[in-house]
């Protein structure tokens, strides 16, 4: 699917399941995701951590509702555990149906957000990688003076703002020596468009919640 | 007829500062190779991102007009002034905003409003011409400089600039990748007609190239054009100055080891050191050479744990990679070839403070301190920001930091850099004291070797993916 369109379906789906309490819908949900998720062959590995990072607060906020509120109500305590797992694995669905790549590309075409910040995101995500061995190296040297630097040490964070500084003035004298102006129109190799289905399927996903939500047989 | 003409320009880094550029008026001819060449930390890398109109918009201040095809520079926007005058940068790592090249290529086409039906075949042509086509698909960490270089001359092809600037742009590549973009260039000159700048310091291979040659004259902050005599004369100096080997010793067998090479092999984005098998006496003064891009860092960085390796590679009989990196710290000691990486805090003596609270004996007190200071003409300094220092000072400033640590054994990557013959000899004197007087390990990476036969005991050199000891230095 396009990205800009499934990110605004999972958006306004979070969204609404935050305002109702429906445990039915958290559940089609996270199966739905788990099925798109299969569908793009996911590895293994994310969803074991899917499932054990949200653990602790979802088994927290089930004790807390079920045992310490006022109303100790056995049903919310189960909408607010399946509700953090449908935020989890929303999540989940989306970062495996795009790339980084095709999410900006397709907000710079289709949403129309600033040429500015979709390539300052890009460059940015590029930088990782760099950054990571920057601060390897910032360690190491520390090590050789006879000072070990943690990631909450001052001068690390100091030593790696000098570096981040450096390099966005370097990115952004890049971007401009190859061309590109602030907000300026661009062509693009590869035009992306919204295919027809993609407002099928939104509408079908809208109109099905929809139908879950606000059923009498809940 | 001038292709660029410079009109009483003047520039500053900070209105504070002294000017870099003063008053200055110069033409470049169209369609002609140009080199640009006078001691580094001059100006040269700043009067290119002048005619490139990088600066004054990122940076500084400046005064008088820089005008290409009689059009002032800084009137026109990115994606037009990218089409007149395009720049190759120094350090090939961080010219790239995408991934891949073919990514580059295609933001920067994109970014001059190519049409999207012209766009593939404008991309095959650029990256069959600076010969990026095998690896157009990789990932720019995964590529070598010279690689990377590669990349960047495709991109100015795509851009198919009038005005191509390159700001020392082969420091950091091998030199088969220097003589491929030297050809590339001059067929860009003789068949596209293009104007080409270069900012060099190092003049070999150029001579027959060129069509004029420009000297930059730090203390009157000014280019001017040679005249054919004063080129030659230029050239034959620095021919002359080509460092000639004297002979010196081979390491004997029975020397303990420092460290230890057995059927070594590293790799960084490409093959470096292939199967080496040698030592590295402890207690000695070891020069380390070879080419470009050939591994020397890359061997440093493993030496200190940087860097991942297969086959063996002990220190004192201990395998490296399973040796604790804080402990081991404290017995071998990298001096960065970036100045910067080794700071820590914001003034001079602040660093000297750092290094004497955590120094492991009390061989350098403040008086010998003051005393070094002195003879590397640092003095005086102590409440100037680190990184506020020219790129010498920096070196000295960074040498005398980590002797003061006094680690027994001690890596240099390229300390003589950008480095006066004075303060070279001043360090080497300081590492020979180090080596006879404490008893330390010295390695160090050079490819500055005028005189450092006086004071090194062996040569290690770096060629063919293999390491050697060498007669001569």
């Amino acid at each position: 699917m396009n990205p800009t369109i499934l990110l605004c379906l999972v958006f306004f789906v979070g969204v609404e399941i935050s305002f109702t309490s429906v445990i039915w819908a958290n559940v089609v949900i996270i199966t739905i995701s788990v099925l798109v998720m299969l569908w793009h062959r996911a590895p293994l590995l994310s969803y074991v951590r899917l499932l054990l990072v949200p653990l602790i607060p979802a088994v927290g906020i089930w004790f807390s509702i079920r045992y310490f509120s006022t109303a100790q109500s056995v049903h919310f305590a189960w909408v607010m555990a399946t509700r953090i797992y449908a935020y989890a694995f929303l999540g989940g669905l989306f970062t495996f149906s795009t790339t980084t790549e095709k999410t900006l590309a397709s907000l710079e075409q289709n949403a129309h957000i600033p040429t500015t910040f979709v390539y300052g995101m890009l460059g940015a995500f590029n930088f990782v990688p760099k950054i990571r061995s920057e601060v390897k190296i910032i360690r190491a040297s520390a090590q050789m003076r006879g000072i070990d630097l943690h990631f909450w040490s001052p001068q690390l964070l100091f030593k790696s703002i000098v570096a981040a500084l450096n390099w966005s003035e370097n990115l952004a004298e890049a971007m401009t020596s190859h061309g590109f102006t602030e907000n300026a129109p661009r062509t693009h190799r590869t035009v992306i468009r919204i295919p027809w289905w993609n407002y099928v399927v939104t509408v079908i996903s809208i109109v099905g919640l929809q139908a879950i939500l606000f059923s009498p047989l809940k | 007829m001038s292709k660029i003409n410079l009109n009483d320009v003047t520039f500053h880094y900070e209105t504070t500062l002294p000017p870099v550029i003063e008053h200055q008026n110069l033409a470049f001819d169209d369609g002609t190779f140009n080199l640009l060449t006078g001691p580094s930390g001059t100006g040269k890398s700043t009067l290119l991102k002048l005619i490139v109109g990088l600066y004054p918009a990122f940076m500084g201040e400046a005064t008088g007009t820089i005008t290409v095809n009689d059009q002032p520079v800084v009137d026109l926007p990115a994606s037009k002034r990218a089409q007149v005058v395009a720049m190759m940068f120094q350090n090939p790592s961080q010219q790239f905003a995408m991934e891949t090249p073919r990514n580059e290529l295609i933001f920067t086409l994109e970014n001059l409003q190519v049409p999207a039906d012209l766009m593939d075949a404008r991309v095959n042509d650029a990256l069959t011409f600076a010969g990026v086509t095998d690896f157009a698909d990789r990932k720019f960490t995964s590529l070598s400089g010279g690689e990377q270089q590669k990349v960047s001359l495709a991109v100015i092809v795509a851009l198919n600039a009038e005005v191509i600037l390159l700001d020392e742009p082969f420091a950091n590549i091998d030199p088969d990748a220097r003589l491929f973009l030297l050809t590339q260039l001059t067929t860009l000159v003789k068949k596209y007609h293009k104007t080409i700048i270069v900012a060099d310091h190092d003049l070999s291979d150029y001579e027959p190239l060129i069509d004029q040659l420009y000297i930059f004259d730090g203390e009157r902050h000014q280019v001017h054009q040679a005249d054919a005599g004063e080129a030659q004369t230029r050239f034959a100096a620095f021919e002359q100055r080509q460092h000639q080997p004297a002979p010196i010793a081979l390491p004997a067998a029975e020397l303990s080891p420092e460290f230890t090479l057995d059927s070594f092999t590293v790799s960084h984005q490409t093959p470096l050191i292939h199967d080496a098998s040698l030592n590295i006496p402890q207690g000695k003064f070891v020069v380390l050479t070879g080419a470009n891009g050939t591994g020397k860092s890359t061997l440093f960085d493993a030496l200190v744990k940087l860097q991942t390796y297969t086959g063996s590679l002990q220190w004192q009989g201990q395998e490296i990679s399973k040796l604790r990196a804080r402990k081991y710290a404290q017995h071998v000691a990298l001096v960065f070839q970036q100045a910067a990486s080794q700071f820590l805090t914001i003034t001079v003596a602040e660093e000297i403070a750092l290094s004497l609270k955590y120094q492991q004996t009390a061989a350098w007190t403040q008086n010998r301190i003051n005393a070094t200071l002195a003879s590397l003409d640092l003095s005086g300094r102590d409440d100037q920001v680190v990184y506020s220092l020219s790129e010498g000072q920096k070196k000295k400033l960074q040498v005398l930091l980590m002797l003061i640590m006094d680690v027994p054994t001690l890596l240099l990557d390229e300390p003589l850099t950008g480095l006066d013959l004075v303060s070279a000899h001043t360090i080497l004197k300081l590492l020979r004291h180090a080596v006879t007087e404490e008893h330390h390990t010295v390695l160090m990476i050079t490819h500055q070797l005028t005189d450092v036969s006086q004071y090194a005991d062996y040569h290690l050199h770096l060629n063919n993916h293999q390491l050697s000891y060498e007669a001569r230095l």
